[in-house]
């Protein structure tokens, strides 16, 4: 009994150290998590662009009559921008822009990261009567990704790391500011948590909406593709519902690829399809429902699950079909480079010269 | 006794802080199953209230935040405005005609795949007045039709409570709440929208019908149906700050 009871033990022992191995030894999809950064930040830098010349209306003086709405609110952050001037608006909107931009480069992405995290929550939490269901999952998306090391690859980061390391200097500061099993765990943490919380969104919506009859008919999307707000392509619409076929096709898209997502996930080749399933119907639901910063937050959260051999085989890929045009753009700016200096010769010596020689010596 | 393998690497001592890490993440994924799992004996006895206590302030995180919604709206809903204007040096105000805020907000979301929020304020408001009066009763609801510009928020909240017989004072609270927000934006719109006197009182009116069901798509679609309205009397109009005033002015006028 004891000798079991033992084994018990060892068994739970062991299985606990294969998991600190897991948690502290490395960290995990860091091309993931790079991809998931560059998407998050795109769709936050996308809302904000494009809310850019209405955003005193959206959030600003012009929003006055949102106030009960931000009374009944519980969110604690939205008092970050509540009744100031327009000038601070701008200030707070352009700089959470500019983190956004720092974040999808990869440039102090981890502070980009915390900047990008609060102005978001600062701004878009301000009007909840228009809120999204999709800004949340880029404010918890940000908030996970704190705990990550994003900006391992296709970063400025990585970019002057590497740079650091070629001159026989420190990689960085940042990275000696932890003892590495701890960045590794929190790194892993941060993963795990993002990938349960992205599974879980997509299987509840998806057992949410198998109950609905006109999901099971194939049907569902018609009545949204009816209304004025959802259809900013109108002929698109009429085009996808009014053939049974391509909106039986859609509707089951969305509903499989969010009911079977988790589970697909589980053996490499079914993993694959379904990535590139959700992704394909993710860009669908972009345009025919006008929702593009939505999809892409579901997008990055989505190209976590790609592992990173596949990332680095896509971008050996990607570098190989953009080398020509690389290539091309490079002799081009040679080009354009001899041009400015010929122009520089031709008009701007001679300009000097005249004003030194004519101007003066007056 | 349980024994080490001697080849195990070596670990950190502190590694429990991550581990204490992966239990929170654990039982706050746990919390977030619950939550968002149909109902069920499991989710009953965590309680709802339990639930959304952890869930909303800080995690919001709904069944819909993947896909946002599709397939789940299948009204389509209205929020018209007209006001009470005095010209200048004229003792009586006019009428103007109803204007249908989300039919502007629609044409002006057409072809762009980018639309502005703002353009879903009068459908969100819309969609919110519709559901406030659908909360009320009937007897309420006549009363909310016959409401003034003279009957402050206080008033109206005591007539719709002799009114409603007892029923919900949350129903009334909400009502109100948008109501409140409906009058300001309507307001504003106002002033810039009819700029040749003073707006002294508005009305707006919400509207709501069903997309048809599909076996129907040959006979009928959702604009050849009329919408069934709700009617709110007229309010005082809310003049706002400059800033707010100078901000729908160059909306408006876009």
């Amino acid at each position: 009994m004891q000798t079991q009871w033992w084994r018990v033990v060892d068994a739970v022992r062991n299985a606990r150290g294969r998991a600190d191995d897991w948690l502290v030894q490395e960290m995990h999809a860091l091309y993931a998590a790079a991809a998931c950064r560059i998407g998050t930040g795109l769709a936050v830098l996308g809302l904000l662009f494009s809310n850019y010349s209405t955003r005193d209306m959206w959030v600003g003086q012009a929003s006055v009559w949102a106030e009960p709405a931000r009374a009944i609110s519980r969110f604690p952050e939205l008092r970050l921008l509540d009744g100031v001037s327009s000038d601070i608006l701008t200030l707070i909107y352009g700089v959470t822009m500019l983190a956004a931009v720092a974040l999808v480069l990869g440039w102090r992405a981890k502070a980009a990261n915390i900047i990008t995290f609060i102005g978001f929550i600062a701004v878009v939490g301000q009007n909840p009567v228009v809120g999204s269901p999709g800004d949340n999952l880029i404010r918890l998306t940000l908030l996970w990704l704190l705990l990550m090391r994003s900006a391992e690859h296709w970063s400025l980061d990585a970019r002057r790391r590497r740079r650091r390391v070629a001159a026989g200097k420190q990689a960085s500061r940042e990275e000696d500011a932890l003892p590495v099993w701890l960045s590794s765990g929190l790194h892993n943490v941060g993963l795990l948590a993002l990938c349960a919380q992205t599974v879980l969104a997509a299987m509840a919506s998806g057992l949410d909406k198998v109950a609905d009859r006109s999901w099971q008919h194939g049907t569902a999307l018609y009545s949204t593709m009816q209304l004025p707000e959802s259809r900013p392509f109108p002929g698109l619409s009429d085009l996808v519902s009014g053939s049974t076929v391509l909106l039986a096709l859609l509707t089951y898209g969305v509903l499989l690829s969010q009911l079977f997502f988790g589970p697909l996930l589980l053996n490499t080749y079914t993993r694959r399809f379904v990535i590139v399933f959700a992704l394909v119907v993710n860009v669908l639901l972009a345009v025919v429902f006008g929702q593009p910063w939505s999809a892409i937050s579901t997008m990055a959260v989505t190209v976590l699950f790609v592992s990173d051999e596949a990332w680095q085989r896509i971008e050996d890929v990607v570098l190989d079909v953009s080398q020509p045009l690389t290539d091309w753009l490079v002799e081009r700016g040679y080009d354009v480079a001899d041009r400015l200096d010929d122009l520089r010769y031709r008009f701007v010596l001679p300009a000097v010269d005249w004003v030194k020689f004519t101007v003066l010596r007056r | 006794m349980p024994t080490e393998s001697p080849d195990a690497p070596a670990r950190p001592r502190h590694r429990w802080v991550i581990e204490l890490l992966v239990v929170v993440v654990v039982v706050h994924s746990v919390i977030l199953t619950l939550w968002l799992a149909p109902a069920s004996p499991l989710r009953d006895a965590a309680g709802d209230n339990r639930l959304a206590s952890y869930v909303d302030p800080y995690f919001q995180q709904g069944r819909d935040v993947i896909g946002v919604g599709v397939g789940v709206q299948k009204v389509d809903e209205s929020l018209r405005v007209r006001a009470v204007v005095v010209a200048d040096g004229a003792d009586e105000g006019t009428v103007t005609p109803w204007v249908n805020l989300t039919d502007l907000d629609n044409k002006a979301n057409r072809h762009d795949l980018t639309g502005a929020r703002v353009h879903l304020i009068a459908r969100r408001l819309a969609t919110n007045l519709n559901l406030a009066m659908f909360n009320l009763t009937a007897a309420q609801r006549a009363t909310i039709a016959t409401l003034t510009a003279l009957d402050p928020p206080s008033a109206v909240t005591i007539k719709l409570q002799e009114s409603g017989g007892g029923s919900d004072g949350e129903a009334i609270r909400f009502f109100q709440a948008y109501d409140q927000m409906a009058t300001q934006f309507v307001s504003l719109y106002a002033q810039s929208r009819w700029p040749e006197g003073t707006v002294e009182q508005v009305q707006f009116q919400v509207g709501r019908r069903t997309v048809p069901p599909y076996a129907d798509r040959d006979k009928t679609s959702v604009r050849d149906l009329p919408f069934q309205t709700f009617a709110f009397g007229w309010r005082l109009a809310f003049r706002g700050s400059a800033e707010a005033r100078e901000t729908f002015d160059s909306y408006v006028k876009k």
